[in-house]
């Protein structure tokens, strides 16, 4: 299991015991391949066979604890504005990660992987980590997206890619760990908001992460 | 094939991503209210929107070949001031070692994306209303802001920073110690007043004006500036209590955030209506852009329930409360035309410099006086690349001012005072910045509230002139609590970790052992 989330970003000493990076991650993929799954799998170790979009929950944060470093995922789901085509540009801003989701059963879907990762090149950072996850891999028997094509697709647009089960959490934790390792984790990506600018809290004071002068 | 499974019934439709429309989809959301948000264009705004530099281009290109979109924005000119292709990339000035970059029109398309350029560039007071809503809300966590770092004010022929906290004061140079006293007591003074105790101290003050007051207290004439044109954002016509309520506002936003009382969002102003749409659609709202409205029906259903029916895309979707933005709405559903107000001049200009140099990067409120007796005075902000507005090596800077003429006639005379607009080379050593491109244009205000002949239709109005998003943030509240009458404004929303999922209900420790064993699941 993933580590405590609020603990390793606290600093009871005022000195931190580890380097938090934190990081904005975006899921994108068709309605329905179980991005949500991924995540509450990723997240709170569950798996709802019936899964509704949960109301209120597009935004969760996980974080995973390197040797010396706690990488804190902010994670963000598309809350539906896929549906009919109409998700936000704020959506992309500062994301420094991106999970695309395909449904291996399903080729329709994996090809519009391919044009969230190409709208992910045309609206995201450049230096975006991108993966790509083939899920419902369970359902092998029922495959429609052959492993060798999209490994193939991945490696000539640089994408990682993994195929996972929100069901059985095959590489569920697997793939957040390898966009983790590949994330850059210098003082940059420690600085709190993922665009560098601040966020407004309840209190005046600025974010711990940011507050030594 | 989108068409197919779209929902055709719901309690709230919303048409226009503007500022207004997206805070009441979001308030409506936000308290269980079923909602379809819509906008006939493929980008989120409106009139709020921000552009890359493509997208800018488009939209200047829609503007001057449809008249209809003439009516709200008008007298658009565009100049570029540097070639379309650069022999090469860059020069390094063996002096100063710093090389700089020689822009050119080829280089502006390649780094497009870099850009983001508002059409209602808006800043927020630190202790205002909305930034207390995003707080409230906890919309907060889907925007970033950066601090203005400092207002500055033309005076004497030259930019100078205006002192605006208390530490500010004790530490400019701009005014002797006499007058920093008297500013202090002044500031002290007004931000000391409650509401009554301000009524009171200028009650024989109601037909004059702030200058008038300010000069009958003694203040020198440098003050008197200082108050009047950078902190309270006037002209010499302020009236009095008016102009004291500005002073207060600005002073009383001081010291949450920055040295400055002010705030401004991440990629622009047009990132906010996003933030609401984020909410609205993450509480189960539906968001449909490219979808243009053909016709809007009303009729009475049973017990005299109105219902109100769109046709767009030949479907019909039928709905209790249309929500919709002023330059959407069919004409016959306003009851009047808005009122007939001063329309407004804006001006956009990229720069390959910051208007007054400064150890980090500064983001700055420039507040002009009225530089001839029949102008208004003008509101400048220049933002870098820290706000995610521009490539590195360059600033955008807008210009906002009532319309006199025209925009261009308007603003220019300001332009000139602080950018070299002469072109040529970027290279050289001015004390200026080069204005490498502008855009001059008139936007129709359509800010002020109009009302509809049906009980259940909304009139969102338009981008008004001010610096900030009160008047919008006061608008939305007002329509929610029509649509919704009793019902909380945007309640806090739950941060992730408070949302309770079925499983994670820890039951109590059972009474018997042998209801335990019946409660065990079957594997």
């Amino acid at each position: 299991m993933a580590t405590n989330r609020t603990g390793a970003a606290q600093r009871p000493n005022g000195a931190p015991q580890t380097k938090v990076c934190q990081f904005k991650l975006v899921l994108l993929g068709e309605s329905a391949v179980g991005k949500s799954s991924l995540v509450l799998r990723f997240v709170k170790g569950q798996f709802h066979e019936y899964q509704e979009s949960t109301i209120g929950a597009a935004f969760l944060t996980q974080a995973i604890r390197f040797d010396d470093t706690t990488v804190k995922f902010e994670i963000w789901d598309t809350a539906g504005q896929e549906r009919y085509h109409s998700l936000a540009p704020m959506y992309y801003r500062g994301a420094q990660s991106a999970i695309v989701v395909y449904d291996i059963t399903n080729q329709d879907t994996f090809g519009r992987a391919k044009n969230w990762v190409k709208e992910l090149q045309r609206q995201a950072s450049p230096s975006i980590v991108i993966a790509l996850a083939g899920n419902k891999s369970d359902l092998a028997a029922k495959r429609m997206v052959e492993f060798e094509e999209a490994q193939a697709y991945a490696d000539e647009n640089g994408l990682l890619f993994m195929e996972t089960s929100a069901k059985t959490a095959m590489n569920v934790n697997d793939i957040f760990l390898a966009i983790a390792n590949k994330l850059p984790k210098s003082e940059a990506g420690a600085a709190g908001a993922a665009g560098g600018g601040r966020r407004l809290a309840d209190g005046e004071q600025p974010r711990p992460s940011q507050c030594c002068k | 094939m989108m068409d197919e499974d779209f929902p055709t019934d719901f309690q709230v439709i919303v048409v226009g991503t503007g500022m207004v429309e997206s805070i009441v989809a979001a308030a409506c959301s936000r308290i269980g209210k079923n909602v379809l948000h819509m906008d006939s264009s493929d980008h989120y705004g409106g009139l709020w929107a921000s552009y890359n530099f493509e997208g800018l281009q488009k939209f200047i290109k829609e503007v001057n070949s449809d008249p209809d979109r003439q009516k709200q924005v008008y007298n658009l000119s565009e100049k570029w001031f540097i070639e379309k292709e650069s022999a090469q990339g860059e020069t390094t000035d063996e002096n100063k070692g710093e090389p700089r970059k020689v822009w050119s029109q080829a280089d502006f398309a390649a780094e497009y994306r870099k850009f983001n350029i508002d059409t209602t560039p808006k800043l927020l007071f630190s202790r205002g209303p909305l930034v207390e809503l995003l707080i409230s809300s906890n919309i907060a966590r889907y925007a970033e802001f950066r601090c203005v770092t400092r207002v500055l004010t033309w005076l004497n022929d030259q930019l100078m920073p205006v002192p605006c906290s208390r530490a500010d004061v004790f530490a400019t140079e701009a005014v002797g110690i006499v007058e920093k006293r008297m500013l202090m007591k002044m500031l002290t003074s007004i931000v000391g007043y409650s509401e009554e105790e301000m009524n009171n101290e200028f009650k024989d003050w109601n037909n004059k004006t702030l200058k008038e007051y300010l000069t009958h207290k003694g203040l020198t004439p440098n003050l008197i500036h200082y108050i009047l044109y950078a902190i309270a954002g006037g002209n010499n016509s302020l009236p009095c209590l008016e102009g004291v309520k500005e002073c207060k506002k600005f002073l009383m936003s001081l010291g949450r955030y920055g040295n400055t009382p002010f705030l401004w969002p991440m990629y622009g102003s047009g990132e906010l209506p996003q933030c609401f749409c984020r909410l609205c659609a993450v509480f189960g709202g539906v968001y449909c852009l490219n979808r243009p409205i053909d016709k809007v029906e009303t009729k009475t259903v049973d017990e005299g329930k109105t219902v109100v029916t769109i046709d767009s895309k030949s479907k019909k979707l039928n709905c209790d409360h249309l929500v919709i933005g002023v330059h959407e709405c069919p004409e016959e559903l306003m009851s009047s035309e808005p009122a007939e107000s001063c329309d407004i001049s804006k001006a956009v200009f990229v720069t390959n410099g910051t208007i007054m140099a400064s150890e980090k990067e500064p983001l700055t409120l420039l507040r002009f006086p009225p530089l001839a007796d029949d102008d208004n005075a003008v509101t400048v902000l220049e933002v870098g690349p820290a706000t995610g507005s521009c490539p590195k090596g360059l600033f955008v800077v807008y210009f906002i001012t009532k319309k006199t003429k025209d925009a261009e006639s308007d603003l220019k005379p300001y332009a000139e005072r602080i950018f070299d607009m002469s072109g040529g080379d970027q290279t050289a050593a001015t004390d200026k910045p080069k204005c490498l491109w502008s855009l001059f244009y008139n936007v129709k205000d359509t800010s002020s509230p109009v009302s509809s002949v049906v009980d259940n239709v909304h009139v969102c109005s338009g981008p008004d002139a001010g610096l900030d998003f009160d008047r919008a943030v006061e608008q939305a509240e007002q329509i929610f609590k029509k649509i919704c009458p009793g019902e909380e404004f945007l309640p806090r929303a739950p941060n992730p970790e408070e949302i309770v999922f079925e499983d994670d209900v820890t039951h109590g420790p059972e009474f018997q052992r042998e209801q335990d064993e019946e409660a065990e699941p079957k594997e």
